[in-house]
Order: C-alpha cells, then sequence, then structure tokens
C-alpha cells in the first residue's frame, strides 16, 4: 500500500528535518537509545556520531558475525550505523550496501560517507520490497527495526532470499507482537513508525 | 510498530521463503525504547524487540 510507504517516509524526514519533532527526547540522546538496544560505546567510537539517529530496536551486528571481504546489505539504513559498523568488520575487500527509500536519510548517509572518506560502503534509493541489488549477490543482509513497517513482508524475505548468495546469511533486530494491539493503537498511524 | 508480526508468523513467513535454519529470540524492549516510541501507551506489554537469524540453503 503506497499510503503506508508514504506515511513511514514522512515519518522519517521529519527526524531529520525538524528536530524539534524528533522522538530523541532530552534525556534520551542517541547514544543513550544505542547502548540500551545492544550497542556499546566502543562500536559506537568506530564510525561517525552523525551516522547514529538512536532509531534502531537492537544491534543486528552482533548475530551477523561479519567476516572481512564480506558483502552485505542494509534493508532501511537510515543515517547508516549499522553500514559503517559493517564497513569496520569487513574491511577494504567486503562491501556494504545500505537500501533506504527515504531520499533525505540517502543524502545524509551519502554525505557522511564522503566526509569521512568511506569507501567500502554506499547507500542506494529503494524499497526493502524491491531491492536494488542483484540476485545472489550478498553474503549477509541486516536490517535492524524496519521490516515490520513493510505491509508485505513475504515479499521483503523473498527479496532477501534471492539477494543472498547460496548459504547466505540473514541476522535481523525487528519488533515482534506477542499479544494483539488495541484497536487505538492499530488505527492510529503514529504507531505504525518505528 | 502496529504493522509488526507475531514469532509465529514471522517464522512461517521466513520458511516459505525458502530459508532454513530459522531461529527468532525475542526479548523485552528496553525502557529507553519504549519510552521513546511507546507515546505513553505501555507498548511493552504487546511488543518485543527479536533477533531473526536464517540461512539460505546451499
Amino acid at each position: 500500500m503506497p499510503e503506508i510507504h508514504d506515511q513511514v517516509r514522512k515519518d522519517y524526514q521529519k527526524i531529520l528535518l525538524d528536530p524539534s519533532n524528533s522522538l530523541v527526547t532530552d534525556t534520551n540522546t542517541a547514544d543513550t537509545m544505542s547502548a540500551s538496544v545492544g550497542y556499546t560505546a566502543e562500536e559506537l567510537a568506530l564510525v561517525p556520531a552523525e551516522a547514529n539517529l538512536g532509531l534502531g530496536c537492537g544491534n543486528p551486528l552482533i548475530a551477523a558475525d561479519l567476516q572481512p571481504g564480506e558483502v552485505v546489505i542494509d534493508l532501511g539504513s537510515g543515517a547508516g550505523l549499522d553500514c559503517f559498523l559493517a564497513g569496520v568488520k569487513i574491511g577494504r575487500r567486503g562491501r556494504a550496501i545500505g537500501v533506504d527509500m527515504t531520499p533525505e536519510m540517502l543524502s545524509k548517509a551519502r554525505d557522511i560517507a564522503k566526509k569521512n572518506r568511506i569507501r567500502n560502503v554506499e547507500f542506494r534509493l529503494g524499497e526493502i520490497e524491491n531491492l536494488p541489488a542483484a540476485d545472489n549477490c550478498a553474503d549477509v543482509c541486516i536490517s535492524n527495526c524496519v521490516i515490520n513497517l513493510s505491509d508485505n513482508k513475504p515479499r521483503v524475505y523473498r527479496e532477501i532470499f534471492r539477494v543472498l548468495k547460496p548459504g547466505g546469511r540473514l541476522s535481523i533486530c525487528d519488533i515482534v507482537i506477542m499479544k494483539e494491539l488495541p484497536e487505538e493503537m492499530q488505527d492510529n498511524p503514529d504507531m505504525h513508525s518505528c | 510498530m502496529s504493522g509488526a508480526s507475531s514469532v509465529e508468523e514471522l517464522e512461517n513467513i521466513i520458511r516459505r521463503a525458502g530459508f532454513v535454519d530459522v531461529s527468532v529470540k525475542e526479548k523485552p524492549v528496553s525502557k529507553e525504547y519504549e519510552e521513546k516510541w511507546g507515546r505513553s501507551l505501555s507498548v511493552g506489554q504487546y511488543i518485543m524487540s527479536s533477533t531473526i537469524t536464517a540461512r539460505k540453503p546451499e
């Protein structure tokens, strides 16, 4: 449904373009948020601070066990935190590809990469339901609190399957429902974006 | 988060896509996360954070 995509895109545009409406409160800085979901201070120190918007719900790099030389695709890469962290682990011979549908996030991530001369990370405009990547091209797919936003999760996972090499793996952090949300939450568009 | 799936739904989706060794491990969302995204609606009783791993067969 295009409306869901539009709503999600607008929500994430707001985070970048209007800090007064940002969901980062005074007491919960991006670093505090990231530490609370599994990033260490040592990890965060390895990458440009401006790439960390504190928007994840976990740390997919832990289970991903990235190795030097690997190709990794990040679905919904945002400002690039997980891609830049992946870039550190995969080294110069590896390649990290971030995919995001929000042009402003893409611009920010690309600016960060350029400013910091990070050459093994690239960012592509696209939807996670239609990944801008060839078949069998990636060793690993990661994602952080993004796939729950899609209204076509089967399609997303089929796309991940398509782009992974045989033997490739996925490591995804995401929100799961433990009991049905009350109607007031289900019908509230503000409760969709995470 | 209102578009999130249950663990069982997610496992089924991932297996149907062709993956093997599917694992979904859930844990409570952090207090900071609930405060930031929950909009004062105590969402922690409805959702959890999960780490999902799986492998494409050779």
